[in-house]
């Protein structure tokens, strides 16, 4: 830790002297002086200075990255604190921007940060003022000197610190960048000596565990969070279930990376999918239930036990789930049946008496004289009519009616 | 030094290198040998013990002058000249022979000075896993008395045998490469020089390591600089090393020189200062050969140190050491008309067979795991029976067996075609923006073009882009090996040395411009074009002018890339074939879309490479 609040002299930035001219500048002065005669070195040496003011931005912003990165990973106290210190020693040391447009713009921010570094070191809480939000949102403006790269590393670093401190919203990692690890790799290739080799396979290493680390959070949040939704979703239609189970799989399948190192979500997604659109099988149970153990076989050979606990958790619920359903379309389906039972006994009993009323007509007709014989015989025919028109359609066995 | 005037008549020097006089001399010869154990493998010992030139200078020994005469039939002879314990000596040198790890010699046959004969050997036999006993031996005639001649010969072997044990010890402090035979210079000295150029540098320890070198080297060494061998001893990234020396070869510490390396003996036989007095064809007079020069294979970039800094020159001590070949892994020497018989085990690698009385080159790759296992190779001059094939040939151990029919010595060697890639070509250093930015004026001569046989081209595209996003989308190029070769309202061209770097380029962009672009009030977009393959290089109105193959597919994918939607990277389908690209781009979060471009009835696949978001 290397923050003296002391030192943080911010009298001197107030009354803007000249920072000490760092050795590089000094020097390609001095070449830009010693070559005057040829017009085309005048033009070289703009064309290095404006390369290491390039330099210099980059080496800050890449220092700024660093400790967001950092400072995601592990947000407690300790790193607030480097990470106030270490905006403060790069804006305050030799080689920062000393231009009154930009001092005008960090010094707000800079002065902001001296009472919040000494609560910290005291282990006091503290919170971030409107006033605080407010200059950092400066950063997001246009600025003559300052270039939006920096601004925007600055903003990010400064505005995780202080949702930290507000604990407004929970820390997202950073994974780093796709762009460093490729860059890395390129430099890995060009490299000749084993051991430079070696650093930077080890650097990509690093990375690719970080990154690897984050995506376990990743799935983490967005199982939590489906988890969270099933028993609304175990109340919920089939109908609406579905779409959300859709969207879940697509969610997964998007990502090359999830595919490439967990297989298993995915392929449960989709099978998962096409079960639950398949309901009423009559083997649906052990079809799932062999799915499940395939699953929980994959499960074993994920790295993160973290992950893994959460996954076979997750994978546990949604047995249910889909079990629940399972159990859900044999009461319908029960139910369906019982329903088509009453519905045969009121035929049932509506036959009947049709039936009775029928033979009762018969006999009238064999007993009655000649001349009332042919109205009965129409009256009988009415009957056999509304009997025959009673019956339920033919269906095969099993299917609905 | 070197000179083309044989000093002696060639009938003369025919008759000292005949083969009845040679086997005279070798049956007389007395043996006079040391031997010493050292701790360490003989591929960890070999680069350095092989290294006669630095060796000589080690022990003591005076530079010699060298002559040569070119033979008809390829090759040359050499005669040498010199100084040695105070008496002058000429001789004629015939050409080292060696295995690497294993052994090498020469023969000498002296027609100045106390010796008739020589015969220097040194063997390397592995004695345990990290273990080697290292044998020197002398076979010598000389005019002097046994006792003595075996006393003298003695202490020069014992000098020997000190310096590889000194070598070991320097070994054992971590120094890589040649750094063993560095010698010490006061800190002061060193702290000085560093102090200077860490001023350019952000990475003080380059600073440091590149004084060092420069001021501790053997003057050979110091003479000539190459990056990447320098950024392998003393671990950095070759494209800092590079950035640096050119910078300060514009401070005027130091000089940059191209080096037209020949084909055969891969020496660097012409050297310019300026490209622009390069010439389409040098002549190596040890191989006695005129060869071509190529932009990306043979024309390398090295650097020596200012005359204020250093007063350095070309000397030799062993022109023909195998230290000076590193790239040659094997060589032997068959005698004319005779048959010869030889087993040859290579460190796996692929090599060339080839002698530079041969026109053909044959592949092979020596692999442990090779299902030919032992390959039989008769050779015979007139008749050429080795299939010339473009794949290599893979055996794990190689039966040679060898017909001279000629009147004249053949000399065979197994080339590792690894080394080349030490070299900084001068296609490599055009890809560096430090060159463009220091020697705008650097240029060929007119009228020549040279070819590139692959070469990989960036265009960023703009619409509505903000200038100062677009300077630090530039600036985030520049990180890697590329350079900026024109620059118009909506889109600058890049050139870079690599697929990998061009990629990881236009990555580091696309990155950048997605980290920024909600800063700006306006949309802006941008578009990445990639394309790769052959093409030609010339100068032509104070800029590098390229033309060709990988040009023409590059703005027909521009066009492509103007049709899709923004933020994406369209990338030429050839770079996708470049072996390695799989495992590169592992673990990326990208997704490829193909797609076919048909242009007069021809179908071209082209791929079109988003960059997504996570999850």
């Amino acid at each position: 830790m290397d923050f003296d609040p002391n030192a943080m002299n911010f009298g001197a930035a107030q009354k803007l002297s000249p920072q000490a001219e760092p050795g590089h500048v000094a020097l390609l002065t001095r070449q830009a002086q010693r070559v005057p005669q040829k017009p085309e070195q005048g033009q070289v040496v703009k064309r290095l200075e404006a390369n290491l003011q390039q330099h210099q931005r980059q080496a800050r912003i890449e220092r700024l990255k660093q400790m967001q990165q950092a400072l995601a990973t592990q947000s407690n106290g300790q790193r607030l604190m480097q990470a106030l210190a270490l905006v403060k020693k790069i804006y305050t040391a030799d080689d920062a921007p000393s231009d009154l447009a930009t001092m005008s713009l960090l010094q707000p921010i800079l002065q902001g940060l001296l009472p919040k570094w000494k609560q910290l070191k005291a282990e006091k809480p503290f919170s971030i003022a409107p006033g605080d939000y407010q200059a950092l949102q400066k950063l997001k403006q246009p600025h003559a000197v300052l270039v939006t790269a920096e601004r925007a590393a600055l903003f990010n670093l400064l505005s995780l610190v202080y949702k930290a401190v507000d604990a407004e919203a929970p820390r997202a990692p950073v994974a780093a960048t796709p762009a460093r690890l490729m860059a890395l790799k390129s430099q890995y290739l060009r490299a000749t000596s084993a051991t430079e080799k070696q650093r930077l396979q080890a650097e990509i290493q690093d990375i690719e565990i970080a990154r690897q680390r984050d995506y376990h959070a990743q799935c983490m949040r967005v199982l939590q969070q489906h988890q969270l939704k099933m028993p609304e979703m175990l109340k919920s239609p089939a109908a609406r279930l579905l779409p959300q189970l859709a969207q879940l799989e697509q969610q997964w399948q998007t990502n090359r990376y999830s595919e490439a190192h967990h297989p298993v979500v995915p392929t449960l997604l989709q099978l998962s999918s096409r079960q639950l659109a398949r309901l009423g099988v009559a083997d649906a149970r052990d079809f799932i239930q062999l799915q499940q153990k395939a699953v929980q076989q994959q499960l074993q050979a994920l790295p993160a036990a973290e992950l893994k606990t959460l996954l076979q958790q997750w994978c546990h619920g949604f047995a249910s789930l889909l079990q629940a359903f399972q159990e859900a379309a044999e009461v319908r389906r029960l139910e369906a049946a019982r329903k088509e039972l009453n519905a045969l006994h009121a035929h049932s009993a509506q036959w009947s008496t049709h039936l009775t009323e029928i033979k009762a007509l018969e006999q009238q007709f064999l007993a009655a004289a000649t001349e009332k014989k042919t109205e009965l015989r129409h009256l009988l025919l009415q009957h056999y009519s509304q009997l025959l028109s009673t019956l339920p359609p033919i269906t095969s066995p099993g299917e609905n009616p | 030094m070197s000179t083309t005037d044989y000093p002696i008549p060639l009938q003369q020097a025919t008759a000292l290198r005949a083969p009845e006089n040679l086997e005279k001399h070798r049956k007389k010869a007395r043996q006079v040998r040391r031997e010493i154990v050292l701790p360490y493998s003989r591929e960890v010992l070999w680069p350095l013990l092989c290294h006669t030139d630095l060796l000589n200078q080690q022990v003591g020994m005076k530079t010699t002058t060298n002559f040569f005469s070119a033979q008809e039939q390829g090759g040359s002879l050499m005669h040498a000249r010199g100084k040695n314990g105070g008496f002058a000596v000429a001789y004629e040198e015939f050409p080292y022979v060696w295995n690497a790890p294993e052994r090498y010699a020469v023969e000498r046959v002296f027609i100045k000075g106390p010796i008739k004969y020589l015969c220097f050997q040194v063997e390397l036999e592995a004695v345990g896993k990290d273990e080697t006993c290292v044998t020197c031996a002398i076979d010598v005639v000389t005019k002097l008395p046994p006792p003595l001649a075996k006393l003298v010969i003695g202490q020069e072997i014992d000098k020997f045998i000190a310096t590889f044990k000194q070598v070991a010890d320097r070994l054992s402090r971590g120094q890589k490469g040649l750094l063993p035979f560095f010698k010490s210079l006061p800190d002061s000295a060193l702290v000085l020089q560093t102090e200077k150029w860490s001023a350019f540098t952000t990475d003080a320890e380059l600073a440091k390591h590149l004084s060092h070198y420069f001021l501790c080297a053997p003057a050979r060494l110091s003479y000539r600089l190459r990056p990447r061998e320098f950024a392998a001893w003393y671990d950095h990234d070759p494209l800092a090393v590079l950035n640096l020396c050119l910078y300060l070869v514009h401070q005027g510490d130091l000089s940059m020189q191209w080096d037209c390396r020949c084909p055969g003996c891969k020496g660097p036989k012409s050297s310019y200062q300026r490209l622009f007095d390069l010439q389409a064809v040098s002549y190596c007079e040890s191989c006695a050969t005129r060869y071509g020069v190529a932009f990306d294979q043979n024309i390398e970039l090295t650097f020596s140190p200012a005359p204020h800094l250093r007063q350095v020159s070309d000397d030799f001590f062993c022109a023909g050491s195998p230290g000076n070949t590193p790239h040659i892994s094997w060589q032997h020497i068959m005698p004319p008309q005779t048959h010869t018989q030889l087993e040859v085990h290579l460190a796996p690698s692929t090599y060339v067979l080839r002698s530079l009385q041969f026109e053909k080159e044959y592949f092979i790759t020596f692999d442990e795991d090779s299902p030919h296992g032992h390959l039989d190779v008769h050779q015979n001059l007139e008749s050429a029976d080795l299939a010339a094939s473009e794949d290599p040939l893979t055996c794990s151990r190689l039966s040679l067996s060898f017909d001279n029919v000629t009147d004249y010595e053949v000399l065979l060697m197994f080339e590792d075609v690894h080394w080349q890639s030490l070299a900084v070509t001068a296609a490599e250093v055009q890809c560096v923006q430090m060159f463009h930015d220091v020697f705008p004026h650097e240029e060929l001569a007119e009228g020549l073009t040279l070819p590139l046989s692959f070469q990989v081209f960036l265009e960023l595209h703009w619409a509505l882009a903000d200038s100062e996003l677009m300077e630090w989308c530039c600036h985030q190029l520049r990180q890697f090996q590329g350079a900026k070769l024109k620059e118009e309202t909506q889109q600058t061209r890049w050139i870079f040395a690599s697929a990998f770097d061009a990629l990881a380029a236009a990555w580091a962009v696309q990155e950048a411009f997605q980290e920024m672009r909600d800063f700006y009030a306006e949309a802006q977009t941008l578009t990445l074009t990639v394309a790769a393959g052959p093409c030609e290089v010339s100068s032509g109105d104070g800029a590098w002018q390229y033309r060709g193959e990988a040009i023409e597919q590059l703005t027909r994918l521009s066009q492509l890339a103007s049709a899709l939607p923004a933020h994406n990277i369209v990338v030429s389908a050839l770079l996708f074939s470049e072996p390695g690209m799989a495992t590169f781009l592992d673990h990326g979060n990208y997704q490829v879309n193909t797609y076919r471009l048909s242009e007069n009835g021809e179908d071209g696949v082209q791929f079109q490479w988003a960059v997504q978001d996570g999850l």
